[in-house]
């Protein structure tokens, strides 16, 4: 990977957080908190969006996130009144903004057309604000627009003492270059600002003897013989390198002679470098507040202004650092090893032992502690809140919304909730499944829903909390309810339930995960595609989740998805089979029992059934299964009852039940292949490996071969 | 020009760097094979392997490498001559074929041989129980015929398809 590959990398990281972060502040902004704060916030995350399109080329990005840009500098400088329209405008936008940078990623090259509508209506709002502005404020226009109107300047000019240009020292620290920043790219946008002299301070440069290369050796002067800009204009160029830079900003009225003017500034830097630090605050303070009077005062008062606005300055930043999920993937797995040969240890310990080496036992105590201990931090690092997935489902909504003509609001709460990511990662696809469902099929039309008593709006209410070792994520809609009648019809049509079958409501409503089932006859664009719930119910089993649903008809549906809180270590069952070492993961095991004291019943196909409470479960020999043979008499062998999904039992036979432990998962496919019926191996305590057994896999086994056989 | 005539002098005309091909070789019943060293990574005494179900049955299992789950091929099951019955004795080659790890259980190790890669033999083709197929040439060393194993096509064909 080249240099520039990991910088773009690190750019559409950095944007994808900065899009789920505007995302955040526009379902504020639409709750009604319109405070400066949160506009600020938004300008600075699409400013950093544009520049960075800037520096890699993605002049569609740049060309778009600069219209909307302006716009929202308009509105945190209240010359556009931020009323429903221009928010939904915004959030819009926002979207877009999202797909230029998608598109950017991917290395397309979206529509020129795309975002063309918005566009318009950007350059609409600020043009007939401008228009006003000119009878109200007498402001000069926004920074980018370079054409200043003369009625700006004759309202300016009675109202304060005309500016007749700045002077601006900009001394770039080491840390500007460091983070990539170009001071070329800053001259060039100063000077868009009007006319610039730049000057080049080189005396520090040292002989090449004595050139570090890594160091910085040259300061610029720039002069601004503008006197219609504002000293905020100018601040904003620089606000990316905020704190990597020294900037001096000072104004001049008279145009005097270079030589007198430079002493003038020195002896204002004087002043001010004492309050130095809080200039950083000073431009927070300034910036959303553009009235004329903050802006006259001299450095010196503004710097006075910044000292007091520092105590409800934000906090100098998170304190964090970017690491590789590699690094905290091979440290979560360490600790997992350690855990197991930990509680390998301990096992040792028998009775005798103990009495014997009482300060082994302590020792061993400590261990156990210190290592859970260890564990729990290392997984709180990959820990991240479910914020990232859900600050997707908003914009998901508002799609479907205006797609199926319906009216849908989405609630979320406890999105700080807190997975490790490889489950986030795996929470995605199914989430936006689920939630597709609920906006299609789930919220009725608005007139369906007059017509039952409902509010026009539909609510789809997604929720995660932590239960015990668990997560639960429930989705809930107040629509219409599984039309159950339907659901049986079909299903029986699609011979996944008998003709004479019987179920209970909850059964039925279990089935929209059966696989090869979907409740629309023709594939929608929005749930459809092919693929029904059943994929969700399979992604989820994987990571080791299960998805439960209820609906109560005209009232809702709640699809409760319930996920473990970590997929590096699984709690699992120790069974022999044919002499070899399998794992059973516990969460899908219901009970075990003894082969003698059960009762099996023959199929006329030649399989086995289990009988249990009345209920016949298929039933399935582990160690023919996996062509082994097995010298462990029938009736000393054991049944493991588990329960892949909803509904559905298997019985495994295994030989010995040795014991619960906790393992780490891993990968069979990293050096060799997938195994049906396997889902992977771990290393057990006395260092051998044992296989996972993939319940889930070995169910469709049987259906598939049950499908072959009909 | 020079520094390679002084090399020849030195090495006494025997094989020059860039044509020379360092060889693990190994011994399966009376027979010789051989691996490029370089794609050798640990050499260990058998100590178990655990069984993988619906594999072939030159798929002797998996085994712990410190960490990580590595599969083990049985050659002569491979070479179609019945599995091998280890003893302690018995060894696993570990090698790195592509970004994956595995081992081949062999009878002993023999030699390290430095050969030339001009005196690589093809395989006679034709062979009908498909073996040339897992070899891509043949070495003469002291007189005995040492076959160099193709890694892909020993690997290759583990599970049973259904």
């Amino acid at each position: 990977m080249s240099d520039l590959d990991e910088f773009k990398a690190t750019y559409f990281d950095e944007c994808s957080e900065l899009l789920i972060d505007l995302e955040e502040q526009f379902i504020a902004i639409q709750d009604g908190d319109k405070s400066s704060d949160r506009m600020n916030a938004i300008f600075r995350a699409i400013h950093s969006i544009k520049g960075g399109a800037g520096a890699f080329g993605f002049t569609s990005l740049v060309g778009f996130a600069h219209e909307f840009e302006t716009l929202l500098d308009f509105v945190r400088n209240d010359k556009i009144d931020f009323t429903n329209e221009v928010i939904k405008l915004c959030i819009r936008s926002n979207d877009l903004v999202a797909d230029f940078v998608e598109a950017a990623r991917n290395g397309e090259e979206l529509d020129p057309e795309y975002g063309a509508t918005e566009k318009a209506k950007f350059v609409a709002l600020c043009k007939a604000s401008s228009g006003d502005s000119g009878d109200e404020s007498g402001e000069p226009m926004e920074e980018f627009d370079i054409e200043f109107t003369p009625v700006l300047v004759e309202m300016e000019a009675p109202t304060e003492k005309v500016t007749e240009g700045w002077l601006v020292e900009f001394i770039p620290f080491r840390e500007l270059y460091t983070s990539a920043n170009d001071p070329l790219l800053l001259l060039r946008e100063l000077a868009e600002l009007g006319d610039v002299e730049v000057k080049a301070i080189l005396k520090d440069i040292p002989l090449l003897t004595d050139f570090e290369p890594f160091s910085v050796y040259c300061t610029w002067e720039i002069t601004i013989k503008d006197k219609d800009i504002e000293e905020e204009s100018i601040r904003e160029i620089f606000e990316f390198v905020d704190g990597d830079c020294e900037l001096k900003i000072t104004k001049f009225e008279m145009p005097v002679d270079e030589q007198a003017f430079k002493e003038d500034a020195k002896s204002e830097d004087l002043e001010e470098d004492e309050d130095m630090p809080s200039f950083a605050d000073l431009a927070a303070e300034i910036a959303p507040k553009p009235e004329p009077e903050k802006l006259k005062p001299k450095v010196a008062d503004n710097a006075a202004d910044g000292a007091k606005a520092a105590p409800k300055a934000p906090p100098v930043g998170m304190q964090s650092i970017r690491v590789d999920l590699d690094k905290v993937d091979r440290v979560v797995n360490m600790v997992g090893e350690l855990v197991i040969t930990q509680s390998m240890l301990t096992q040792q310990m028998d009775d005798n032992l103990r009495h014997r080496y009482q300060e082994l036992v302590r020792g061993l105590e400590v261990l156990a502690t210190t290592t859970r201990g260890l564990q729990d931090s290392v997984m709180a690092i990959r820990a991240q809140p479910v914020k990232s997935v859900f600050s997707r489902m908003p914009r998901l909504v508002r799609e479907l919304a205006s797609k199926t003509g319906k009216k849908i609001k989405l609630e979320m709460v406890g999105e700080n909730t807190e997975i490790d990511k490889t489950v986030i990662e795996q929470l995605s696809d199914p989430l936006t499944h689920m939630i597709r469902n609920s906006a299609d099929h789930g919220i009725e039309s608005v007139e369906k829903r007059v017509e039952s008593g409902k509010e026009e709006t539909g609510t789809i209410r997604l929720s995660a909390e932590q239960a015990g070792g668990s997560i639960l994520i429930i989705i809930e809609d107040d629509g219409a309810g599984i039309n159950r009648e339907r659901v049986l019809q079909l299903a029986r049509e699609k011979g996944v339930v008998g003709e004479e079958q019987q179920l209970s409501d909850d059964q039925i409503d279990n089935l929209i995960f059966a696989p090869g089932f979907s409740t629309v006859e023709e594939v929608s664009d929005l749930s459809g595609r092919g693929v029904g719930m059943d994929v969700v119910l399979s992604n989820i089993n994987k990571i080791g989740g299960s998805v439960i649903v209820k609906s109560v008809p005209g009232r809702g549906t709640r699809m409760t998805l319930r996920l473990p809180l970590t997929l590096a270590v699984l709690d699992v069952m120790l069974v022999r089979v044919a002499g070899c070492p399998y794992v059973i993961p516990l969460s899908s095991i219901v009970e075990t029992m003894q082969c003698a004291r059960v009762e099996f019943g023959r199929l006329p196909t030649g399989a086995r059934v289990l009988k249990v409470r009345g209920e016949y479960v298929q039933s399935m020999d582990l160690a023919s299964h996996f062509e082994m043979t097995t010298d462990v008499d029938e009736k000393d062998r054991f049944v493991v009852l588990c329960e892949a999904e909803g509904t559905n039992k298997l019985a495994l036979i295994v030989d010995a039940i040795i014991g619960q432990q906790q393992v780490v998962i891993k990968s069979l496919e990293e050096n060799f292949e997938r195994i049906e019926g396997i889902a992977g191996g771990t290393i057990l305590g006395d260092g051998s490996v044992g296989l996972i057994v993939d319940v889930q896999g070995l169910k469709n086994s049987i259906s598939n071969q049950r499908t072959v056989a009909a | 020009m020079e520094a390679l005539n002084i090399k020849d002098d030195y090495e006494n005309g025997e094989i020059s760097a860039e044509n020379s091909l360092q060889l693990i070789a190994f011994s399966l019943g009376d027979q010789t094979y051989s691996v490029e060293i370089t794609t050798v990574r640990e050499i260990r005494a058998w100590n178990g392997a655990t069984p993988l179900p619906n594999t072939r049955e030159f798929v002797r299992g998996v085994i712990n490498l410190r960490g990580t789950i590595v599969p083990i091929f049985d050659l002569r099951a491979r070479f179609g001559d019945g599995q091998t019955s280890p003893t302690k004795t018995h060894v696993v080659v570990v090698m790195s074929v592509g970004e994956k790890w595995v081992g081949i259980l062999v009878d002993a190790v023999s030699d390290i041989l430095t050969i030339n890669k001009n005196d690589i033999h093809p395989v006679p083709e034709g062979n009908s129980s498909g073996d040339s197929e897992l070899l891509r040439g043949i070495i003469t060393h002291n007189d005995q015929m040492v076959g160099m194993i193709d890694l892909h096509a020993v690997i290759d064909g583990a599970k049973i398809e259904e």
